[in-house]
C-alpha cells in the first residue's frame, strides 16, 4: 500500500488525463473527478467540445476548467481529423480559437500539430511564448509506427519548429514497432541530446511506453480518462503505483 | 448556609441551554437566549464554552447551533440511534451493493473517530478491506464529509495539518457528495455522501469504495449519482421514522430529537 505523497518528486514522470466529453456539464464533471485522482496535468481535447467553434464559449469553459482543476496544469488541444482528432474548423477559425485561448490565460500549455505548420501557427507559437505558455508540437500516426530514421526526423522537425515539448504518438502493432520507436528516440537523444519530450506508443504492445515512459525518453505519460480512454491506457492511480514500483526496483 | 450557595449559576445556565435542544434540532443564538431568559451576550459566552468542549456545534452555513458530537461518547456503541440508522439504511445500501458489488459502508462519528456501523463487502477481486475498527481518518471520502459538517474549531482539531482543503469541504455542500483517493492506498477510490436529519444535521455518511481500476471509467458518474441518491433516500427514511417516533412519543409524553 502506498500513499500519493510517498513517491511524488520532480523526476517522477508527470501523468496527464485527457478530457474528451462533448458538453459543458460533462466536461466539468470529468475535470472535477479527475482532479481528485492521482496525476499532474489535464489535456482538454476541445475538438470533442460541441461548441468548439465559439471562442467565447471556449474562454468561459476554460475559466471553469481552471477553477475545477485545482493545482493541475492544463493543456489545450484542438486536434484535427487528419491527426486522429475531431476538429472540423478551417485554419482561420482554428487560429481565432487558439488566440482566444492564449488571451484567456487559463492554460499552461497549448498543443499544435506539426503537419502542416502554416503562418498562423507560427504566429500562435510566438504569441504563446511571449505570454508565458509552453508549446507542445506534436506528430501523430494513428495507423502505424514509422521506421526509426523517420521517427528521429519527425521529432527533430517538431523541435526545430520551436516546440518547448516535442511529442510523437504512433500506433504499434508488435514488438518490432516498439523497437523502432526506441531506436528512433535513442538516435535522436544521441544526435541532439536529451530534453523534455513526450513519446507515446499506442496499441496493446505500446502499454510499456505508458508504464515506463522514461525508457522512451518521455517526461509525460497519458492515463485513461472518464468517458473515453484509448487502447492501452491505464487509470492514473494504478499508473502511479506501477511506475513507482518500477522506479523503486530500478 | 443559604440554599443559593449550594449551586453554581453558570453550570445551571449551561444546562438550561443544553436542554433547549431537547425540543429542537437547531436553534439560533437569539432563540437560545429567549428560551433561557439570558441576555444574548451571556448566552453566547456559555455557548462558546460548550462549543470549545464539543457539546454544542455550529450548523455549517447557518447562524444556528446544534448539539455537538461529544454527547455521542456518553452512549455505548450499537445503541438505539445506530439501530435506527441501520434500519433506515439497510434497504438502500443493499440496492447500491446489488447494483455495483463494491464495498458499501455506513459510518457515524463519535466526536473523535469514524465508526463503521454497517458494511457490505464486495465479492469481486480485488477489493479493499472493509474497516471494522474505528479510525481517525478524515482524509478519506467519508471522513471528508464529517469534517465538512464540523465548525471551524472542530475542523482544526480533527485535521490539524489541514490535509483536506477548505474548498474541497465547501464543495461537498454544493455537490452533495465527495470523491477521493484513499489517503493510505492510492489504488482505492471512495465516493461518500451525507445522511442528514430533517434539520440538516449530519447523522451518518454513506460510502461506496473500490479499486481505481473499476471506478475510473464511464460508470463513475452513475456510481456518484446512485451513492448521493441512496444517501438522500436514507435521510428521507430517517425523517419518516422520526415522524412515526414523534407520533408514538407524543402519547408517552417523552421527547424525540
Amino acid at each position: 500500500m502506498m500513499s500519493e505523497r510517498e513517491f511524488r518528486s520532480d523526476t517522477f514522470p508527470k501523468i496527464c488525463n485527457a478530457i474528451m466529453a462533448k458538453d459543458e456539464q460533462s466536461i466539468l464533471n470529468e475535470v472535477k473527478i479527475i482532479s481528485e485522482l492521482s496525476g499532474d496535468l489535464l489535456e482538454w481535447r476541445a475538438d470533442f467540445f460541441e461548441l468548439q467553434q465559439d471562442p467565447k464559449q471556449i474562454q468561459k469553459l476554460l475559466k471553469e476548467i481552471k477553477k475545477a482543476a485545482k493545482k493541475r496544469k492544463i493543456i489545450f488541444s484542438l486536434r484535427s481529423a487528419a491527426q486522429g482528432g475531431h476538429c472540423s474548423l478551417n485554419e482561420k477559425d482554428k487560429s481565432t480559437i487558439f488566440r482566444s485561448v492564449l488571451e484567456c490565460g487559463c492554460t499552461d500549455y497549448i498543443e499544435l500539430e506539426q503537419e502542416p505548420f502554416p503562418l498562423w501557427k507560427q504566429e500562435i507559437l510566438q504569441h504563446a511564448k511571449s505570454s508565458g505558455h509552453k508549446v507542445i508540437i506534436a506528430a501523430y500516426d494513428y495507423e502505424k509506427t514509422p521506421d526509426a530514421p523517420e521517427i528521429t526526423a519527425l521529432m527533430h522537425r517538431c523541435e526545430t519548429t520551436g516546440a518547448d515539448i516535442p511529442k510523437i504518438a504512433v500506433m504499434t502493432h508488435g514488438r518490432r514497432d516498439i523497437l523502432a520507436l526506441l531506436e528512433g528516440i535513442l538516435n535522436l537523444e544521441q544526435e541532439y541530446g536529451k530534453r523534455e519530450r513526450i513519446v507515446v506508443a499506442m496499441g496493446r504492445e505500446g502499454n510499456i511506453s505508458r508504464v515506463a515512459p522514461w525508457l522512451f525518453g518521455s517526461s509525460i505519460t497519458f492515463a485513461s480518462g472518464i468517458t473515453t480512454s484509448l487502447q492501452g491506457q491505464i487509470n492514473p492511480n494504478d499508473l502511479t503505483l506501477i511506475m513507482s514500483q518500477l522506479r523503486i526496483s530500478r | 448556609m443559604s440554599d443559593k450557595s449550594l449551586y453554581t449559576r453558570s453550570v445551571e445556565r449551561a444546562l438550561d441551554i443544553l436542554e433547549c435542544f431537547m425540543a429542537h434540532d437547531t436553534l439560533s443564538l437569539h432563540e437560545i437566549a429567549e428560551a433561557t431568559s439570558l441576555p444574548d451576550s451571556t448566552a453566547l459566552r456559555i455557548i462558546n464554552s460548550l462549543r470549545k468542549r464539543g457539546y454544542i456545534a455550529r450548523v455549517h452555513h447557518a447562524k444556528t447551533y446544534r448539539l455537538g458530537e461529544r454527547f455521542l461518547l456518553f452512549t455505548a456503541p450499537g445503541t438505539q440511534s445506530d439501530a435506527k440508522l441501520k434500519n433506515a439504511a439497510a434497504f438502500e445500501m443493499q440496492s447500491l451493493y446489488d447494483c455495483y458489488d463494491e464495498n458499501v459502508q455506513l459510518f457515524t462519528f463519535n466526536g473523535i473517530e469514524l465508526c463503521s456501523i454497517l458494511a457490505l463487502e464486495s465479492t469481486q477481486s480485488p477489493h479493499p478491506p472493509v474497516w471494522k475498527e474505528n479510525r481517525k481518518w478524515f482524509a478519506c471520502a467519508a471522513g471528508r464529509v464529517f469534517l465538512a459538517y464540523q465548525d471551524e474549531q472542530q475542523q482544526k482539531t480533527l485535521d490539524p495539518t489541514a490535509q483536506v482543503e477548505n474548498d474541497t469541504l465547501e464543495k461537498i455542500f454544493d455537490d452533495g457528495y465527495t470523491l477521493c483517493v484513499d489517503p493510505n492506498d492510492i489504488s482505492i477510490v471512495g465516493i461518500a455522501a451525507p445522511v442528514c436529519s430533517p434539520g440538516g444535521v449530519l447523522q451518518a455518511v454513506l460510502q461506496l469504495s473500490g479499486p481505481a481500476s473499476r471506478f475510473v471509467n464511464e460508470m463513475i458518474m452513475n456510481k456518484i449519482k446512485d451513492t448521493a441518491c441512496a444517501a438522500q433516500k436514507i435521510s428521507l427514511q430517517l425523517t419518516e421514522q422520526g415522524i412515526a417516533a414523534a407520533g408514538h412519543t407524543d402519547h408517552s409524553g417523552g421527547s424525540v430529537i
